[in-house]
């Protein structure tokens, strides 16, 4: 497969899991919670629901029908199935995906730690019961819960043998940032495990967003996810967690990239000045953020002569990671970064898969797969 | 030099359809409009999805009004615009132009009829 005779990883693309499956996985208590549930959803809802991510039409993911039908949002929330993971790869040319959930996107709002955890003990045994299969490089990610972060490194240290495991994931919404002392216990599970840590950035939508009541999904789309990212970057940095943990990997997803230039500068300036309220640091924050990961979906558009100014600054070839997000309505085909003209021919292999296939933990077998030419 | 494609018999393509269809190596989609016949290629201008099999809609426009208020319409009564079903970028089907950014453009090409025959005007090869 691949793309262009390049060994194609794909981060981040959405599984649509049945939420109410994960019962079958639980035990004691939690079990029956969950499966005599009253609701519907057990999790709150994606603003898909009430705001139209498909664009009232203009997007669609059965492209092959033609009849002006408005197109069917499940389809676009998430691979439903596990045989549609292999259609998928094969539609990109992606030869190793790492698959995240949909529903569970929302799994941060649940304020009970040990419902939260029981949701994410009973989201990972689905998703090793069937839905990923490293040998044909389908991954997942263990979703660490952070009511109760002793909970989230418990849940880490009972899948992370598991080789469909490449990495631990924080979903979004947070309300304590990750610099915080209190997320310890899931770095140093990551850490202990040699799993990295994917902070996959969230999106509220115009009804839930924690800074203002927006209008359209435009607005709230343009600044929710980057601000979330924004917010526990700058913490983690402060706070000095790559100090703290300096054998863990960070990988910050779904806002592109132009966001973090911008802010490393005005960071280091406020830093400069105020450098005694952060003195774990020893160096400039601009550069502990070039050794975290950023994924590029979704690409910023712009005149390549700016974009690649953005990845000058961001020493991109060697700190980016192709992510496609399929199916969402915003995913990236791999030729999006794959055919950018400025890329050396080592930074477009770095870029599209050999960084991703050094960070995350896939299996031997994975690593060395050579894609066709 | 120009090739002069035959594409298809305008009575199988009624106003506000199209068809897919590939010509001269190119996959093609052939529009009818109210006022005739548009071919554009079958490539995004952004990220190279199916365009031209996404559906149709009417520009929406808007403007402030004397009591400084916004008020949306319709450019047009008719359906002229096709969303690419990837990501939804909207393009006018007569010209192939983004209506968000104008330098963007989906490749279209000329279409001359003779009778009930459509007719499509492909640049000729590169030697």
């Amino acid at each position: 497969m691949g793309y262009r005779g390049l060994h194609v990883v794909d981060v981040d693309a959405h599984y649509l899991e049945n939420i109410r499956d994960f019962a079958q996985y639980l035990e004691g208590p939690a079990a029956e919670r969950f499966a005599n549930w009253s609701g519907r959803h057990h999790l709150p809802l994606l603003t898909g629901e009430q705001y139209d991510l498909m664009l009232h039409g203009h997007t669609r993911r059965d492209s092959a029908n033609v009849t002006g039908k408005g197109g069917d949002m499940a389809e676009m929330l998430g691979m439903a199935k596990p045989a549609d993971i292999p259609r998928a790869m094969e539609r990109l040319g992606i030869d190793t995906i790492v698959m995240f959930p949909t529903w569970m996107l929302m799994v941060e709002f649940v304020q009970n730690p040990r419902h939260q955890a029981d949701i994410c003990n009973g989201y990972i045994d689905y998703m090793l019961d069937g839905v990923v299969d490293p040998d044909k490089g389908v991954y997942t990610l263990a979703i660490a819960p952070t009511r109760d972060p002793e909970l989230g490194a418990r849940l880490i240290d009972r899948v992370a043998d598991n080789p469909a495991i490449c990495g631990a994931v924080i979903l979004g919404c947070l309300e304590k940032p990750l610099g915080a002392e209190f997320y310890n216990p899931i770095y140093e599970a990551a850490q202990h495990h040699g799993l990295p840590v994917v902070l996959h950035a969230n999106y509220l939508g115009p009804d839930f967003s924690a800074f203002a009541k927006w209008t359209s999904v435009l607005e709230a789309h343009t600044l929710d996810m980057t601000w979330h990212n924004q917010v526990h970057l700058v913490s983690m940095v402060a706070q000095g967690v790559p100090e703290r943990f300096p054998d863990l990997d960070f990988v910050f997803q779904e806002c592109g990239i132009t966001w973090i230039a911008g802010m490393m500068y005005r960071f280091d300036t406020e830093y400069m000045r105020r450098r005694l309220e952060a003195p774990l640091l020893r160096r400039l924050p601009s550069e502990y953020i070039r050794d975290f990961y950023f994924c590029t979906q979704p690409i910023e558009e712009m005149r390549k002569s700016h974009l690649k100014a953005f990845f000058d600054i961001m020493d991109g070839e060697n700190t980016f990671m192709y992510a496609s997000d399929w199916p969402h309505w915003d995913y990236d085909e791999p030729g999006a970064i794959a055919d950018l003209p400025f890329l050396s021919e080592e930074g477009r292999r770095k870029i599209m898969g050999e960084t991703a296939l050094r960070v995350f933990r896939f299996t031997e077998k994975t690593v060395s797969l050579k894609a066709d030419a | 030099m120009a090739r002069r494609m035959w594409a298809a018999r305008a009575s199988e393509l009624p106003v506000g359809e199209r068809i897919l269809l590939e010509l001269g190596g190119l996959r093609l989609g052939i529009f009818r409009l109210s006022d005739g016949f548009y071919a554009l290629e079958d490539k995004c201008a952004h990220q190279r999805g199916p365009v031209c099999s996404g559906n149709m809609f009417r520009e929406i426009r808007a403007e402030v009004g004397p009591d400084g208020r916004v008020r949306e319409r319709y450019a047009r009564e008719e359906r002229d615009i096709i969303a690419c079903p990837m990501h939804g970028f909207e393009f006018e089907v007569r010209t192939g132009v983004c209506l968000a950014d104008r330098s963007r453009k989906v490749q279209s090409f000329p279409v001359e009829m003779d009778g009930e025959d459509i007719y499509v005007i492909l640049p000729g090869r590169d030697r």
